[in-house]
């Protein structure tokens, strides 16, 4: 998804409704939030929002210089350096080491690399957001929505499993480093 | 022309390689401090490291902007190596534990080389003649000689020093104006002058006649 960054719009304020309609969504979709809810959103902060324009109600919300996610429609995605500080937010699964390249390059995850012997299946429902780890690594190589459920995929290895929305060394992972 | 007209021309922006060092000094105090804050905030206590609820660290490489361990998969994989190197050696020999140990066992031969190479200077060492320990000669035993021109083609030579041996000045020159077939007067200061340019030949002859005197207590004195 994030390949290019040409559209993007001058950064706007976020009003009060906002900041509070985001953590909102975020208390739904993560329960670990609440706990670690004052260190990623600081009293006294400047939270500032861009909008894409090349894809359909996409924004990305930033906080004091810091890119924390970016929201799809009404999903709550967040960033990969908020992966790497709390790996505990999100659900984890894991890919084969022969996968890890194709990941970093944009693929799709397909259901055989999760059912091999270097890949681990955890328990998730259709639409939910997931991250993915690779086979002898410590942090997350990128961040995807599941297709099906993990029932169904143990049932049918067949085809895309996870599509991949974020990945390391994408226009998004770049942004941060300038 | 005032002074200000004359500043302005003298004035020199600095050159190209001035701006290119000054660049070059900022970006390696900058990685220092980076380097700094990093060794710091990794000597975390024990109880900071296991809470979820506190930050993890993570090190990401200068070079492709990757977490450490996947620097293998980006473009420049031979650069992130060597930057590693420099700055975190630890991580380096955890990451590329073949390659460490073969730095090991260089610099353990090159070590074991430079050790041969000592012992061997130690054993054969060049046999040469023992030089006696010159001791040095005091002041007070000097003999001074000199040599002036008079005319063209005719020198003066003059002997300062000998009351210190105990010689008698108008013996002495009576000898030498005998030997050498010169003309020998006294100075007010009571030193022999002789006509004609006779270093070569009292050089020789003095230690000869008077045994006290030896060829190192002589010496010629420029103006």
């Amino acid at each position: 998804m994030f390949k290019k960054l040409e559209d993007l719009s001058k950064p706007t304020l976020l009003s009060k409704t906002g900041v509070k309609e985001l953590k909102q969504s975020f208390n739904e979709q993560y329960p670990f939030f609440k706990e670690v809810e004052d260190e990623i959103f600081p009293k006294k902060s400047n939270i500032q929002s861009f909008k894409l324009r090349s894809e359909y109600k996409v924004e990305i919300v930033q906080v004091d210089k810091d890119y924390i996610c970016f929201t799809k429609e009404d999903l709550v995605i967040p960033h990969l350096k908020l992966v790497h500080k709390f790996p505990d937010l999100i659900i984890k699964q894991q890919v084969d080491a022969g996968a890890i390249k194709h990941i970093l390059s944009g693929s799709d995850v397909l259901a055989p690399g999760l059912i091999s012997q270097g890949g681990q299946l955890n328990q998730a429902q259709k639409g939910q957001v997931v991250a993915i780890y690779g086979e002898g690594k410590e942090n997350a190589m990128g961040i995807g929505i599941m297709n099906a459920s993990s029932d169904e995929i143990k049932k049918d290895p067949k085809g895309h499993a996870i599509q991949l929305l974020h990945h390391l060394g994408d226009a998004l992972w770049q942004l941060s480093f300038k | 022309m005032s002074d200000s007209d004359d500043d302005i021309f003298k004035k020199k922006k600095p050159s190209k390689k001035k701006i290119e060092q000054q660049q070059k000094q900022q970006e390696q105090q900058l990685l220092l401090q980076q380097q700094k804050q990093l060794k710091q905030e990794l000597n975390q206590t024990e109880q900071q490291m296991n809470n979820p609820k506190h930050p993890k660290l993570v090190i990401y490489c200068r070079i492709c902007t990757f977490p450490v361990e996947f620097c293998s998969f980006s473009k420049t994989p031979k650069e992130c190596k060597e930057w590693l190197k420099t700055s975190f050696n630890e991580l380096y020999a955890i990451l590329y534990p073949e390659e460490f140990k073969l730095e090991q066992e260089k610099q353990a031969a090159l070590l074991e080389q430079q050790r041969l190479i000592a012992q061997h200077q130690l054993l054969f060492q060049p046999l040469g003649k023992k030089k006696r320990n010159k001791t040095k000669v005091k002041e007070s035993d000097m003999v001074y000689l000199k040599v002036k021109e008079r005319n063209r083609n005719k020198f003066i030579t003059t002997l300062s020093g000998l009351e210190k041996h105990g010689l008698d000045i108008k013996e002495t020159s009576k000898k030498i104006s005998k030997k050498f077939g010169c003309g020998s007067s006294i100075n007010e200061k009571g030193a022999i002058e002789l006509q004609g340019d006779l270093t070569e030949e009292l050089i020789e002859w003095l230690p000869k006649e008077y045994p006290n005197i030896k060829e190192d207590m002589i010496a010629i004195k420029d103006k």
